[in-house]
């Protein structure tokens, strides 16, 4: 599912909770191993800071091959956990990079952003519950 | 890198899996499930680790890889044809984001063994791993039985070239099996007052089994010789032995069968005696090009019937003669050219002692053996190709333009660059004196041929055709009717004015029963 790249993300409707982050899935994922998945929230979290900076500066300099590229690190890493609408946010923005789709990556990009924000709320929160 | 699991590297029974792919949550996740399904696992992040794990594990560490499509450095399609360059047997994995089907098609040609979509399924994962690596299992296995083959071949070519050291080296042998080994051989045997004996044999079939008759043979024959067997006892035992106890009703039935020809020869007598069975006549070649059948007799191979007497034929022989012979998938590749096996034989021999592979061997259905024996010690300095080499009955004359075609394509094969108008003069008169020779000379001739021998000497540039009948050929001196023959223009005269007028040399004999017509072609 995706949403429409010409809207305003900040003034959408809100997605549902299980469109950015599905834990059930994403435990399903491990084999129901949730040490596992604790483990790959925070390798996610730990690398998404350092996945961030190259995306925005490709898409700054319109740089449509380097979009491609940093925009499918980030699309694989979120890929591994049950994230639908922001694993389709960046695979949007990598295929816009293939395409040379430049007037359209700077809202693709901001679209991105706001479902990483939404995704690393609903970790964080995920993370709170486990914890005794 | 790093390696993870529970086998340790080179124990028997570990799988060891390259994962490559520049996430480390990707990593983290196959590692975690391949682990539990018990493989071993070797992570690498990018393509130059990939090549550097893979370099050290060399050979047989890996038993599949798994790599991502797209990463900093390069592609899993790079990765997979720079393993397939080094290990044509390792199975790799590319794993593609959905919908990437140009990929998908691009790494299945390029060699991929299967392909993955992100997000990872583990089950679908699981699936592709067991498969890659049954696969790579399989094509090692397949590899390891390919160069066994081609040790045995290997070994092969060794024994049909050892020739005893303290014999002269007598054979020319071209050699070309179907697959890598094959079941034809050659081998040479001293006997006793300085005689030698050549075996020659194609045992049915091109395959391992055949390799192992042809050992087998060889070891009887080699030992029933030391023991002073003669040939024809040595053929009979193996005759009973392949109907008696290999093919005879038991449940293993080998039914295999051997085309055998044993060339006894005394260099110091001049004679040679030959013992065949099944094999294709071998012919004989004299000093001057001259061919001559070695026996006309029908014979079976070794393997088909209880009573198999060998045809046999003697004959003496002079300095710088040769003796031919080949396999019938030699006879067989002929036809298919449209040659005479004879020229076929002396062509791939030519080649090969010049370390040549002809490309009509390439593809061809059987092995394909030749040989030429050298009757004498000395050193020849003939040197005949052989081009056409044809018998022809007394009613073959109405197929002279069909003769004529051939002659011109062998001509043509053999001798690239003959000039159109000498190839029209040859074939001028080669028909003139082959329908003369069958419509007079082998006229109550008791059904004997005339036959046509069509050679090249490549030292003196000579094209020469001759043709000999069995008549009696009769008195006509053709240096007193020449003057009259060429301006009377008498039609019985005109292929007489031709015969004499294109060549550069004719020479008759035996009142015109045998003619030789030389060409000197342009070097």
């Amino acid at each position: 599912m995706e949403t429409n790249s010409k809207t305003d993300p900040h003034q959408a409707t809100p997605p549902a909770p299980l469109e950015v982050f599905d834990q059930a899935a994403s435990l399903d994922q491990t084999g129901g191993d949730p040490g596992l998945l604790n483990q790959l929230v925070t390798v996610f979290l730990e690398q998404l800071p350092s996945l961030l900076p190259p995306l925005a500066t490709a898409v700054q300099r319109r740089d449509g091959t380097a979009v491609r590229k940093a925009a499918h690190a980030l699309a694989s890493s979120i890929s591994v956990l049950s994230a639908p609408l922001p694993c389709a946010a960046a695979r949007r923005l990598e295929r816009m990079g293939l395409n040379s789709e430049l007037d359209s990556m700077e809202q693709a990009h901001a679209e991105v952003l706001h479902h990483l924000a939404l995704l690393r709320q609903a970790l964080a929160a995920s993370i709170a519950t486990k914890k005794p | 890198m790093s390696a993870s699991g529970n086998a340790g590297p080179g124990t028997p029974n570990s799988r060891r899996v390259l994962v490559v792919d520049d996430d480390a949550g990707t990593r983290l996740l196959i590692a975690h499930h391949l682990k539990r399904a018990g493989y071993e696992t070797i992570l690498a992040t990018h393509l130059a680790e990939a090549r550097e794990v893979f370099t050290k594990e060399l050979p047989n560490g890996l038993n599949a890889v798994i790599s991502d499509y797209l990463m900093p450095d390069g592609t899993g399609l790079e990765l997979l044809q720079w393993i397939k360059q080094r290990d044509p047997s390792l199975a790799t994995v590319i794993v593609t984001a959905v919908g990437e089907r140009t990929l998908v098609q691009e790494s299945l040609r390029g060699g991929a063994c299967d392909f993955l979509d992100k997000p990872i399924q583990i089950p679908t994962l699981l699936k592709a791993v067991e498969t890659g690596i049954k696969r790579t299992e399989v094509q090692r296995r397949l590899q390891d039985a390919e160069l066994s083959i081609k040790e045995v071949g290997r070994f092969q070519q060794f024994m049909l070239g050892a020739n005893p050291a303290h014999l002269p080296t007598l054979i020319d042998i071209c050699w070309h099996p179907k697959h890598a080994a094959g079941g034809d051989l050659v081998n040479v045997f001293q006997l006793e007052a300085g005689r030698m004996l050549v075996l020659v044999a194609d045992i049915s079939g091109h395959d391992l089994k055949a390799g192992f008759i042809s050992a087998y043979f060889q070891g009887i024959v080699r030992g029933m010789i030391e023991k002073k067997t003669p040939i024809e006892e040595v053929f009979d035992y193996f005759n009973r032995f392949l109907l008696r106890e290999w093919s005879g009703g038991n449940t293993f039935n080998v039914a295999a069968s051997v085309s055998a020809c044993a060339f006894v020869i005394d260099l110091a007598q001049k004679q040679f005696a030959l013992w065949n069975n099944g094999f294709p006549i071998p012919v004989a070649v004299d000093a001057q090009g001259h061919t001559t059948r070695c026996g006309i007799q029908a014979s079976y191979p070794l393997g088909w019937f209880e009573d198999s007497a060998p045809a046999t034929f003697k004959g003496t022989f002079e300095s710088d003669s040769f003796v031919y012979a080949w396999t019938d998938g030699l006879e067989d590749l002929a036809a298919q050219l449209n040659l005479t096996p004879l020229c076929l034989a002396s062509r791939l021999l030519k080649a090969h002692s010049s370390g040549v592979q002809l490309p009509e061997l390439e593809g061809c259905s059987d092995d394909v053996l030749a040989i030429r024996i050298r009757l004498s010690v000395q050193a020849s300095g003939s040197d005949f190709q052989h081009i056409v080499c044809e018998h022809y009955y007394e009613d073959q004359d109405r197929e002279i333009d069909q003769h004529q075609s051939q002659w011109a394509t062998r001509l043509q094969r053999a001798l690239p660059g003959l000039s159109a108008a000498t190839l029209h003069d040859v074939l001028l008169c080669t028909r003139e004196a082959v329908v003369n020779a069958i419509r007079y000379g082998c006229l109550d001739s008791g059904g004997e041929p005339c036959a046509l021998q069509v050679s090249y000497r490549p030292q003196q540039s000579l094209l020469r055709v001759e043709v000999n009948d069995p008549g009696q050929g009769h008195d006509f001196d053709w240096a007193a009717y020449q003057t009259a023959a060429a301006e009377e223009l008498l039609p019985a005269h005109r292929g007489l004015a031709l015969i004499h007028g294109l060549p550069n040399a004719t020479r008759v004999a035996r009142n015109g029963a045998s003619l030789t017509m030389d060409f000197l072609l342009q070097p």
